[in-house]
């Protein structure tokens, strides 16, 4: 059964008269991993917000597990239960510690400090990042950062997770841990993966690559 | 600097209040003291140092009253040593009234004076010492301590010799009553403002809030208290819209990992309320920095001025922190409330 479905999705910026989807149409089984690939301005980045309800479609459904995504409540509650992003500037809040960052997605869901602060310990201990897990992001690399950025991402352990170009801003060594990161939590708790990504070495790791151009899919 | 900018707003605020509410509370205090139960000043008077009334009225009154009343003579000095001196003239009876911790009061006819605790201090006076006062020299008899600022730091004289120095002889300032049966109080009241047209008589408990001048301090003490929280306001709003400007994209990190926007919201109020906290006890402080200024100061004169914020000020001014604290949000709380998270995130 489809886990995911994008059924005839179409974003329109009525200001800048720009259609950066034109009833894109794919499914996604659940526990599979899916690259977007296309060049810049494609929509990709767009494709990944919609799924994630940071904005909604001028047309079409997004349904997850048969259910439209406006089914699921707010949609900061469908986020807060659903997604885990990962974004290619690894967006850190700068006034947290690398633990307070990693836990935020669970202050969303109402879980208290401790139970909080536990689960994120956990995280950054999968991530390699213990040692670092009360420093400021400022004060550690970008690689760093971005396994912290993966490890908020997989914390509230979300059905599906939406990365960004997550290997875009980093060497190769630190782009292949990151990825390996989503992956193995792909397979360990089943979640859908979908990255919008250039990098073809990563999409070939993917089970499954979507082409996009112009805001339509091409394959 | 926010926390200066929301500190000198309450400064002057408490400065303020503190000065006016100790003015009004001294004042009613030192009717208290001396056990009086009705005042009576010229009709019109905006303050008793404006009051004048005539002796012939006085003797009306104690012919109507059909017993003596004590008469009080009060204004300002101008001495090398304050600028604003008080000096008050009584008659002898009522010298028993004041709290004299050392030597004598002054005797009827003579020119011998009795100076308050805080002015003793100040010019290192004791009994014997001499006193410049009206261009002359007068001799110190008595200390005094009344427990008042605003008498504490003043000189006490014979009624005579008062009316003398300030240039009201055959006048006074206030005529104070006092009745056997307290029960009768506002019908004696009620009967001297009937019979004595050019007299206001006031019960104890109204004679302050009847200070006209009292009433235009507090107008203005408002206008300045108000014109202040606005200018804090302002500074803390520019404060949290520049934090809300700053962090947009943090704003919509923490919109994409689920927080609704009242988390957000609820975060800046912290920021908020930890600002103004803080420009509260930075108020406070600067208030009491600026109470002993201007109690050190000569061009104000001493004695008058508090030294200390009363806890209800205290208290009063961490109320108007709350509400600059609220209010200040508004405006932010707005933009982040409409803040779509994608906008956020693309924020540069």
């Amino acid at each position: 059964m489809n886990f995911l479905m994008v059924d005839r999705l179409s974003k329109l910026y009525p200001k800048d008269n720009i259609e950066a989807l034109k009833g894109v149409t794919f499914s996604v089984s659940e526990g599979e991993v899916v690259a977007v690939m296309g060049p810049s301005g494609c929509g990709k980045s767009t494709l990944l917000n919609m799924i994630g309800a940071l904005d909604r479609p001028t047309s079409g459904d997004i349904l997850v597990n048969g259910r439209p995504v406006k089914e699921y409540g707010p949609a900061h509650l469908f986020r807060a239960r659903m997604i885990g992003f990962v974004f290619q500037f690894h967006h850190m809040v700068s006034g947290m510690t690398l633990a307070e960052n990693v836990a935020a997605p669970l202050v969303a869901q109402g879980i208290g400090k401790h139970e909080r602060m536990k689960r994120a310990m956990e995280l950054l201990e999968n991530v390699g990042l213990e040692h670092r897990a009360h420093f400021l992001p400022s004060r550690v690399s970008g690689g760093e950062r971005q396994r912290a950025a993966v490890a908020r991402a997989l914390v509230a352990t979300p059905k599906i997770i939406l990365a960004d170009e997550p290997t875009g801003n980093l060497d190769s060594s630190a782009g292949d841990a990151v990825f390996q990161l989503m992956l193995t939590h792909s397979r360990d708790k089943g979640a859908t993966v979908i990255i919008a990504t250039h990098n073809a070495e990563i999409a070939g790791l993917c089970d499954r690559t979507i082409t996009m151009r112009d805001g339509c899919i091409t394959n | 600097m926010t926390i200066l900018g929301a500190g000198v707003g309450i400064a002057i605020y408490v400065a303020i209040v503190a000065i006016t509410n100790n003015l009004e509370h001294e004042t009613e205090q030192i009717i208290n003291d001396y056990n009086l139960d009705i005042t009576v000043q010229s009709k019109g008077a905006p303050s008793p140092l404006h009051s004048r009334i005539k002796a012939a009225e006085i003797a009306n009154l104690q012919g109507f009253l059909g017993f003596r009343v004590d008469p009080m003579v009060v204004g300002g000095v101008r001495e090398e040593w304050n600028s604003y001196g008080m000096l008050m003239g009584i008659s002898v009876s009522m010298a028993s009234r004041f709290g004299l911790i050392e030597g004598s009061p002054p005797t009827s006819g003579s020119r011998d004076v009795m100076v308050g605790t805080i002015l003793a201090q100040k010019l290192g006076l004791k009994p014997g010492d001499s006193l410049s006062l009206g261009g002359g020299s007068a001799k110190v008899v008595g200390i005094f301590s009344m427990g008042n600022r605003l008498v504490d730091g003043s000189v006490v004289a014979d009624l005579a010799e008062a009316q003398r120095l300030l240039g009201r002889e055959g006048y006074i300032n206030i005529a104070m009553v006092r009745i056997s049966k307290k029960e009768e109080v506002k019908s004696v009241v009620k009967e001297i403002n009937k019979r004595f047209p050019t007299l206001k008589a006031l019960t104890n408990a109204d004679f302050v809030g009847n200070i006209r001048l009292f009433r235009t301090i507090g107008t203005f003490t408002k206008s300045v208290a108000i014109i202040s929280f606005i200018g804090s306001c302002l500074v803390v709003t520019n404060t949290l819209l520049m934090a809300v400007f700053e962090r947009t994209r943090e704003v919509g990190i923490l919109m994409a990992v689920g927080w609704r926007p009242w988390l957000v919201i609820r975060m800046l109020l912290a920021e908020s309320l930890t600002l103004c906290l803080c420009g509260a006890l930075a108020g406070n402080s600067m208030a009491l920095l600026i109470l002993k200024l201007l109690n050190n100061s000569e061009a104000v004169g001493f004695g008058w001025i508090p030294v200390t914020i009363s806890q209800t000020t205290f208290l009063a001014s961490l109320g108007v922190t709350l509400i600059l604290a609220l209010i200040s949000m508004i405006w932010p709380a707005v933009i982040l409330y409409r803040l779509s998270p994608v906008e956020a995130l693309r924020h540069e």
